[in-house]
């Protein structure tokens, strides 16, 4: 296991809103780690300094343990690095197979067809991507991903609008990625799916991050319980907001 | 890193539509102004192109492009290279054929 990627000491300043103050991130080859955090702390703030999107106030972006100088994403795509951003990646200009192509051509190896089918958009490669729906848009991103055979992925809140089917896959593919070596990170909300999904916890909050563990481990962190799971994820046993006697059991 | 030949084709298709159409809506305000939309100084030449380049990148995030972009090496700068290009042809073209008729 290896840090692939690193954001050290990232601090971030909108107008006169400290975003973040000390804030780090690791992406280590051959894990998924998931980045939690409520909203507007600044984990999409940092995602986007370590996928070169956004230029930080302070801290350094280490690849392969050496620092980057004027991050850009281009800079970083180039070593390696796969930015799903919180928007949609593809553009509704070209159709799918085109800006796969695009990928395969620059960065040769993956395949166009095989990432297609992997995810299960293969009859849906001539369309473009505004004519797909949320969970096939989704897919057509990962399979951007999978062509270009990354070594570290950033992956901002990839499961905002989509079917529990569609996450079920969404899951299953950063996984398979995360087994064949790559770094691996996501944000998101979405806490059983991903605590489900991940090797290793971070916690962004108060403008830093706090490295958690792996999972069974983080949801035993009383502070993250207590300020970001809240009261439905308690002692490891998860609770519907309406099953009264689950909590009435509960200490 | 340097576009490989499929990102530049698609890209110059862009830059080379979006000059026509440059060209076209310059054509027609020049002929109001009762000016020689062919026979231009090279500045207005070269504002042309310029402002073609311009509208390309505007086109480029009006499509949400920038991540894919990014995603594939590709810099701001190459692109540049690739939306000018068409237009500097253009504009060559026409001096060309201008000097050639006159």
């Amino acid at each position: 296991m290896t840090q692939v990627l690193t954001a050290d000491c990232v601090a971030k300043t909108f107008g006169d809103r400290r975003v973040l103050s000390s804030a780090t991130l690791h992406a280590v080859s051959g894990e998924l780690r998931v980045l939690f955090g409520r909203n507007g702390v600044g984990k999409s703030t940092l995602i986007k300094i370590a996928a070169g999107w956004l230029a930080p106030d302070g801290g350094n972006v280490y690849v392969g343990g050496q620092r980057v100088a004027s991050i850009t994403l281009a800079k970083l795509a180039a070593r390696g690095v796969f930015y799903l951003p919180d928007h949609d990646l593809l553009s509704p200009a070209f159709s799918v197979r085109r800006q796969l192509e695009m990928i395969r051509a620059q960065f040769p190896g993956g395949s166009v067809e095989e990432a297609a089918e992997q995810v299960g958009i293969s009859e849906r490669l001539s369309q473009r991507p505004w004519s797909l729906s949320g969970g096939e848009r989704r897919r057509a991103e990962l399979a951007a991903a999978l062509v270009r055979r990354p070594t570290c992925l950033l992956a901002d809140e990839p499961y905002r609008g989509i079917a529990p089917k569609d996450a079920e896959d969404l899951t299953r593919i950063f996984r398979g990625l995360a087994r064949n070596g790559v770094a691996v990170v996501v944000t998101g909300h979405e806490v059983p799916t991903l605590l489900d999904a991940a090797d290793h916890v971070s916690w962004c909050t108060s403008g830093t991050t706090y490295e958690l563990g792996p999972p069974s481990v983080a949801v035993q962190h009383d502070a993250f319980r207590r300020e970001y799971l809240g009261e439905w994820y308690r002692a490891g046993v998860r609770i519907g907001a309406g099953d009264r006697e689950a909590r009435r059991l509960l200490p | 890193m340097r576009p490989n030949r499929v990102i530049v084709r698609a890209y110059l298709g862009r830059g080379l539509r979006l000059w026509l159409a440059v060209r076209a809506v310059g054509t027609a305000v020049l002929l109001l102004g009762h000016v020689n939309p062919i026979r231009l100084p090279v500045a207005s030449n070269i504002q042309l192109v310029a402002f073609s380049v311009g509208v390309c990148f505007l086109e480029t995030y009006r499509q949400r492009e920038r991540a894919l972009l990014g995603n594939l090496g590709v810099r701001p700068r190459a692109l540049a290279v690739i939306f000018a290009l068409p237009a500097i042809v253009g504009e060559a073209a026409i001096r060309m054929v201008v000097v050639a008729i006159s």
